[in-house]
């Protein structure tokens, strides 16, 4: 015997989770992210065409909706069959069929092996009934065009409630492999000691809660910016993509915002940032179909702009076919010199159509208007936008925002006129810009409220 | 990757996703019935997201075949 005990516990070989070759390539599934789009397209069409199918013979609400607009399955055969044939669903018709029980397969319940729902701020909570594998891959790919690997260690800001929101993400890096750490059940501050004590090198929150957990570590005398976090990931509500945000995050944490753009009730079928561009997103075409559709329901050509209708592959259990976003979206179809052939999403989510207001003949996008305010020096991502009149009264549109770290009262006349030209320049009307005090406007643990609608609701 | 490599994954998978639904359909073991679906279930994610496997059919991870 030549060595100690201890000598053969240091030898201990620790395999690597992943060979060589897949810890170096930046696809996590390279054969479906660069597959030329023509064999993808003929895949999603034997996809949809199942799915259909499926549905169709196995959901009562899909029955019902299909049969109601003398559709039948066998009536799509191609990709424009679908696009200009088959109804389009949405929220408001999921949450009608549920209520009656039509929107699942039945005898799926010992199937149902989670249910998350959504917030239900509009007084309507969606049910989010799935199989355990239905998150898989959400966030697999981008964490890998990135380079996040097992090596990382992911702290997860975020309160594992009844959303589903980060659940997802906390599936795929178990499947990845990565080390967790749950922020969950703790207050602001202990997450900062967590942070400062665990040391992961991955932060996920929403981008208002990356920036609020920032926040606070300062009023604690800790600084973000020399903790252990690498990269910011973020969720829920519109991050780096917006460019004032990408400031705010990276600024606070000296580390890399990443951005990911997903709807929960389609179980992820997430678009997320492109390695290459800061502006661009890809929708994850392994676990869904989109197109663009105008107002009146055409396809919008390639490069143009209109709603996000997406197919969910995902949801297996309530599955959700050519579903309306109300997400305004720019798409683009060439490939991306990132090597991937998944559509690109120009800007991320532009818009929401169910926020927009008209003003004097011109549609205004609450969204917009706070892109357009962050390119204005001085003024921070943290935003309010009020909506008045309605009911015979004119729409009329303000805006509350918060200046920069720094930033003197005495430069807010100058920065309310730069912002109010600004947005007259880019939008073509004239909004009201109100510079409030740094700090003065609420903070929020999830995702901040930006639109305050005060029109009156009208019932359906 | 060339065709043919990622031919050979792909039977690889549908070999160990047809043992796994094997074992869930005939063990008669709670314990192997369950590790089995995972395996079930996992080898049809890793099919489906190469473009290999398009059936949607999420209750087929359950149907399988006579009752014992």
């Amino acid at each position: 015997m030549t060595g100690t005990m201890s000598d053969n516990t240091i030898a201990a070989v620790v395999k690597p989770l992943y060979s060589r070759t897949a810890q170096k390539t930046p696809f996590w599934n390279e054969p479906l992210e660069t597959m030329p789009r023509r064999e993808l397209d003929a895949m999603h069409l034997r996809r949809l065409k199942g799915l259909i199918h499926y549905a169709y013979h196995n959901i009562p609400m899909y029955r019902e909706i299909y049969d109601k607009a003398g559709v039948k399955p066998e009536d799509i055969q191609t990709l424009d069959d679908y696009a200009k044939k088959l109804p389009s669903i949405e929220k408001s018709d999921v949450l009608f069929y549920q209520k009656q029980g039509k929107s699942t397969v039945p005898g799926s319940e010992e199937h149902t092996t989670v249910l998350f729902q959504t917030s239900g701020t509009s007084g309507n909570v969606l049910l989010e009934p799935g199989y355990y594998p239905d998150t898989v891959n959400g966030f697999t790919c981008q964490a890998w065009a990135h380079g996040i690997r097992p090596s990382d260690r992911f702290y997860f800001a975020f309160g594992f409630g009844t959303f589903m929101a980060f659940w997802s993400y906390y599936q795929d890096v178990l499947l990845m492999g990565g080390q967790i750490i749950t922020g969950g059940g703790v207050d602001t501050k202990t997450r900062i000691l967590q942070i400062q004590q665990f040391r992961p090198t991955i932060l996920v929150a929403t981008p208002t809660y990356a920036l609020r957990l920032a926040e606070v570590a300062k009023e604690m005398g800790v600084d973000p910016r020399a903790s252990s976090v690498r990269i910011v990931s973020t969720a829920g509500e519109p991050g780096s993509i917006v460019p004032a945000i990408r400031r705010a995050i990276e600024g606070a944490w000296d580390a890399k915002a990443i951005d990911l753009y997903g709807i929960s009730e389609l179980w992820g079928s997430p678009s997320w940032e492109c390695p290459n561009h800061q502006d661009r997103m890809h929708l994850s075409e392994s676990s869904a179909y989109g197109i663009v559709m105008d107002e009146m329901g055409g396809l919008v050509p390639d490069g143009g702009k209109g709603e996000f209708v997406l197919t969910s592959y995902e949801s297996t259990v309530q599955p959700l076919i050519k579903y309306r976003t109300h997400d305004i979206v720019e798409w683009h179809k060439a490939p991306c010199d990132c090597g991937r052939t998944w559509l690109s999403l120009r800007g991320g989510v532009l818009a929401r159509t169910d926020q927009m207001v008209t003003l004097k003949g011109t549609n205004v996008y609450p969204t917009s208007v706070q892109v357009l305010l962050g390119e204005v020096q001085g003024l921070s991502e943290r935003v309010e936008i009020h909506i008045n009149g309605g009911d015979g009264v004119p729409v009329t549109v303000e805006v509350k925002v918060e200046p920069r770290e720094g930033v003197s009262q005495a430069e807010f006349p100058a920065l309310r006129a730069q912002a109010e030209k600004h947005l007259h320049d880019m939008i073509g009307v004239t909004i009201p810009v109100e510079v409030v005090q740094f700090q003065s406007l609420p903070r929020y643990e999830l995702k901040a409220k930006v639109v305050f609608d005060h029109r009156p609701k009208r019932s359906s | 990757m060339n065709a043919k490599d990622l031919q050979e994954i792909t039977q690889d998978l549908a070999t160990i996703r047809g043992i796994a639904r094997k074992l869930r359909a005939r063990s008669g073991i709670p314990v192997v019935e369950a590790c089995a679906r995972w395996c079930d279930m996992y080898s049809h994610v890793a099919l489906w997201s190469l473009g290999a496997e398009d059936s949607f059919r999420f209750m087929d991870t359950a149907v399988l075949g006579e009752e014992k």
